[in-house]
């Protein structure tokens, strides 16, 4: 499993683990029913202490992103796959709607001039990827 | 390996094994020599008896020698999940059972082979308990001083045990032995029980002390340990100690017009000063030692003499050559090493300070000493004076210009064999102390009249050749390497000549002509001569040697 | 969840010098803790009590209920030691050296010693005295763990290594506690491996504990937040919570304790506002705490 925790970034080690593991699951890069490394594999890999492992897989579990099964071992839920994607796909992106908009006041451009802005944006990007678009990426 | 008891003998056993060994068949060898020449002989027996009960404890302590831990020797032992009380006996156990032995079974073989008339039982036993005693005087403190005053006061102790094995006394102006016997010397249950309680007493002393040292108790006294092992922090000696008190009172700023005033800096203030404060120190102690010596005898005298000798000694010699190694990698730490000045030039400050501070701390003694002769026996030194006024001026200043020179020879082939035992280590300490027992064996074997004197005459043959080819190789050696430029090896046997010509003059003075010695001891005393040379020689090549390893 | 270790108002005095002053410290079964300060601060003071190598001036010290100055042979054995020196005898093979420790601990699993020894990549035949840095630690580490220590107590384990034997010790570090839920204890300088490693951080400064919590929980209780102001400042004005700031003129970070929202409210009445907020670095929280420009008073 690809994650990448990064120290410097201010959110809590366990948060950046649930965040992108919840990232993997909405994209399809981890599929229901589909294991999860356990603690130990994944502590070692990250080097960081096997109780963050924990509390991450603890809070997925909680959040209904994943599953224990009888102590063998932690596996993504298959409790409407595509139901819960979309819920995280649209909570990933509100996030960033979120942090572009506090972006913008600061700088001082004002929502007409931000609608504009992605539509422009939108546009350049789809005359530059005609067919990645049809990959099912993000 | 089965449990902690075996692990801990195993571990002794593997640090001590080379000396015991060796020690042990110098011991037997010694014997055999003794014995194959002149039979049973009870004579022969006790010279031989002297040899094997000096090694014993000898070749105990050799093992120790270079453990740069004070107070417990094995101070790495406290994190492991060992008592106290087992870490201080197994050892001690070990250390008093491996004196014995080195001892006993020499002494059995000898015994059994030759019929030698060597006590074994109680001998052995009275050497595992002074053993037993002698590692409880060193483990039980770090402390330098502590540990002194109760060697000390054991070596005292130990005076009357001499006394016991029998009358000496003088014949024919040498002094004579006591035939020795198998049973000369006899203890019965009560006194072996008596060692047996001594023996626990001090372990049990000995595991306090070491308690304190494993809980950190003693750190308080030291001051902090820091980031050094355990038992580092607690090693400033007592030229440390000295060192920083007289720094409290003279603090002379560092001269930067040249690397040699400086390097002469810092040698006086990390050891010159220090050795002459010892000395005043023990010069000061004179008068109350000698009023004590008309009271308590030739004890107190013979310590006191003890310490005015041996304290300025050991510590002019002991930090320079010894503690300068940082760690166990490099003979000579770097911040020594990496002085830009001339490894010649190094050495000859560091022994010309080590000599002028011991030789100036002796002086302050010998005064002490010769102030207070008048508590002693009333005369005063007059008689000296006396003795002295006789002679010439140019005689007396002749024999002092003689001493100086003789003594800064020792100290400069100390300081070689020193550099050469940080560097190669073991093999040099072996090879040099089985040159020492070798002597020694000669010399017991020649006092005992078992080797007649022509053996004598072969082995100062070889030495009084051996001493100018290996100057001459050595200097070759020293100037390819630029260690000695041809410059300085031409002031120093323009030197040497002048020492030479001093000697003869002194020589003429006294009446004694070289000529009426035996051929032997002639070439030994003109190669002897060669000695101050050689030292001067020798010596910045071995510190060069442990400069550039 | 047990406490293996238990210290309460532990003082050490050295001469004159006051090293520990009444220090309370509790590591729980499971976790690891990580001890963190400056050079001299107290921290090697601390772990020496726990293994009875120093005795407490005054105050209590239990390591699995134990004294270890009184019962040394059972704390001893139920304990893993690395020390800063890794003070070992020079003159033993390592794999005498594994035999010998061996005879010392009942739990030493040769097995996993020798494993141990085939992922470092050590020659077994080699003497001690021979070893490079790296190689030093990596048979003192296999020392401290092959028995399966209750607690393993590292100090300083990553001082003067380079990175891949950094790694063994962290790896070493995980397994402890991944394996049976085993305890650490470790100090060390490197902040970054004390964030990543430790749940529980403890901060001593001067002998004293400045700074005790949930590795999150510390975290989480610090922020670095951007501020900006409406007009230039020369200095920033004390503020609730702020323990070290830089920046100039109209913007100014500063590392606080506490929520952002009391630093919002603080900062809005000197006419300044929040641009950007994150939770602090275990490093940045140090810095601000004991550095040089940290405040003398504690800060909430």
């Amino acid at each position: 499993m690809d994650i990448k925790i990064n120290l410097a970034d201010g959110v809590p080690l366990y948060r950046q683990i649930v965040n992108q593991v919840r990232y993997m699951v909405a994209s399809g890069v981890l599929e229901a029913g589909e294991e999860l490394p356990p603690i130990r594999t994944l502590a070692l890999q990250l080097k960081v202490t096997p109780n963050t492992i924990v509390k991450a897989y603890g809070e997925l579990e909680a959040a209904g992103v994943v599953r224990k099964r009888h102590g063998s071992g932690t596996f993504v839920s298959d409790a409407g796959p595509s139901r819960l994607a979309t819920r995280e796909r649209r909570r990933i992106i509100e996030e960033r709607i979120d942090a572009l908009l506090a972006e913008a006041r600061h700088l001082g451009i004002s929502l007409d001039e931000l609608f504009k802005s992605i539509q422009r944006r939108h546009a350049l990007l789809a005359e530059n990827t005609p067919a990645d678009k049809a990959s099912g990426e993000e | 390996m089965r449990g902690p008891v075996v692990a801990m003998l195993w571990e002794w056993w593997r640090i001590t094994c080379r000396q015991v060994l060796f020690f042990g068949i110098i011991a037997l060898a010694a014997g055999w020599a003794i014995f194959a020449r002149s039979g049973p002989d009870p004579r022969a027996a006790f010279a031989a008896f002297m040899l094997l009960v000096s090694l014993a404890p000898a070749g105990a302590v050799a093992a120790w020698s270079r453990n740069p831990f004070a107070g417990y020797p094995l101070p790495l032992a406290f994190s492991r999940p060992v008592s106290t009380r087992l870490l201080v006996g197994v050892p001690m156990a070990y250390m008093a059972f491996i004196c014995a032995a080195i001892y006993a079974v020499p002494a059995i073989v000898l015994r059994v082979g030759f019929g030698a008339p060597l006590p074994v039982a109680p001998v052995a036993a009275l050497l595992a308990a002074a053993m037993a005693f002698f590692c409880a005087s060193n483990w039980f403190t770090r402390n330098k001083v502590k540990r002194l005053l109760a060697t000390i006061a054991l070596l005292i102790a130990g005076g009357p045990v001499l006394r016991w094995m029998g009358p000496w006394h003088v014949a024919n102006g040498r002094l004579v032995p006591p035939p020795l016997q198998v049973d000369s010397v006899q203890l019965g249950p009560e006194h072996y029980a008596l060692l047996v309680l001594a023996a626990v007493g001090a372990w049990a002393a000995t595991v306090k002390g070491v308690e304190a040292q494993r809980h950190g108790d003693d750190v308080a006294e030291q001051g902090r340990s820091t980031s050094a092992a355990p038992g580092r922090a607690a090693q400033k000696g007592m030229v440390e100690h000295f060192r920083d008190a007289v720094d409290a009172v003279i603090r002379i700023p560092c001269p930067t017009s040249s690397p040699l005033a400086a390097e002469l800096w810092i040698e006086v203030r990390s050891r010159g000063l220090p050795v002459i404060a010892m000395g005043l120190v023990v010069a000061l102690l004179a008068p109350a030692a000698l009023a004590l010596a008309t009271k308590g005898g030739l004890m107190v005298l013979l310590s006191f003499a003890v310490l005015a000798v041996f304290i300025p000694f050991l510590s002019g010699v002991s930090t320079s050559f010894w503690n300068r190694a940082s760690s166990l990698r490099a003979p000579m730490s770097a911040f020594e090493a990496t002085r830009p000045m001339g490894t010649a030039r190094l050495a000859a400050v560091q022994i010309g300070v080590a000599v002028a501070a011991i030789l100036g701390a002796w002086a302050l003694i010998a005064t002490a000493v010769a102030l207070s002769l008048p508590l002693y026996d009333g005369a005063g030194a007059a008689p000296l004076w006396r003795a002295l006024a006789g002679r010439p001026a140019a005689q007396v200043a002749g024999v002092v210009v003689l001493g100086v020179a003789a003594f800064a020879t020792v100290i400069a082939l100390l300081a070689t064999v020193r550099a050469l035992g940080a560097i190669y280590g073991t093999r040099l300490w072996l090879g040099a102390l089985a040159v020492v027992a070798y002597a020694i064996g000669l010399a017991f074997a020649v006092a005992t009249d078992v080797v007649s004197e022509a053996a004598i005459g072969a082995h100062l043959w070889a030495v009084a050749v051996a001493i100018p080819i290996g100057t001459g190789y050595v200097s070759v050696r020293a100037v390819a390497a630029r260690v000695l430029r041809a410059g300085q090896l031409l002031a120093i046997a323009v030197a040497w000549i002048a020492l030479a010509g001093v000697a003869a003059f002194v020589a003429r003075g006294m009446g004694a002509a070289i000529e009426a010695l035996a051929p032997a001891v002639a070439a030994l005393t003109w190669s002897a001569a060669l000695l101050p040379l050689s030292a001067a020689v020798v010596a910045p090549w071995a510190y060069s040697r442990m400069r550039h390893v | 969840m047990t406490n293996v270790v238990e210290v309460q108002g532990l003082s050490r005095q050295f001469g004159t010098t006051k090293a520990l002053d009444a220090v309370d410290f509790r590591a729980t079964e499971g976790l690891v803790h990580g001890l963190v300060g400056v050079n001299g601060a107290g921290k090697t003071t601390l772990i020496k009590h726990l293994l009875g190598l120093l005795r407490p001036t005054s105050g209590t010290v239990r390591v699995l209920g134990l004294d270890p100055v009184r019962d040394p042979v059972n704390v001893l054995r139920r304990v893993g030691y690395l020390s800063e020196q890794r003070e070992m005898p020079e003159w033993m093979r390592i794999d005498e050296l594994l035999r010998y420790t061996q005879a010392y601990y009942p739990s030493w699993d040769m097995r996993y010693a020798r494993e141990l020894l085939d992922t470092f990549g050590l020659d077994a035949k080699k003497k001690v005295g021979g070893l490079s840095q790296g190689m030093r630690a990596q048979t003192g580490l296999v020392l401290a763990v092959a028995h399966r220590p209750q607690v393993l107590i590292l100090d300083e384990p990553s001082s003067g290594l380079d990175a891949v034997v950094r790694q063994d010790i962290l790896d070493a570090i995980v397994r402890t506690v991944a394996d049976e839920g085993r305890t650490v204890i470790f100090s060390s300088h490197l902040l970054d491996e004390v964030e990543r490693m430790s749940d529980r951080v403890t901060m001593i400064h001067q002998g004293k504990i400045a700074l005790d919590g949930m590795r999150d929980d510390v975290c989480g209780a610090h922020h670095v937040t951007q501020l900006r102001f409406a007009e230039r400042l020369d200095r920033l004005p004390p503020l609730d919570g702020v323990l070290t700031a830089s920046g100039g003129a109209r913007s100014w970070s500063v590392v606080h304790a506490g929520p952002v929202e009391r630093l919002r409210d603080a900062a809005g009445s000197v006419g300044g506002e929040i641009s950007e907020s994150r939770n602090a670095t275990l490093e940045e929280i140090f810095v601000a705490r004991v550095g040089r420009g940290a405040p003398r008073a504690e800060a909430a």
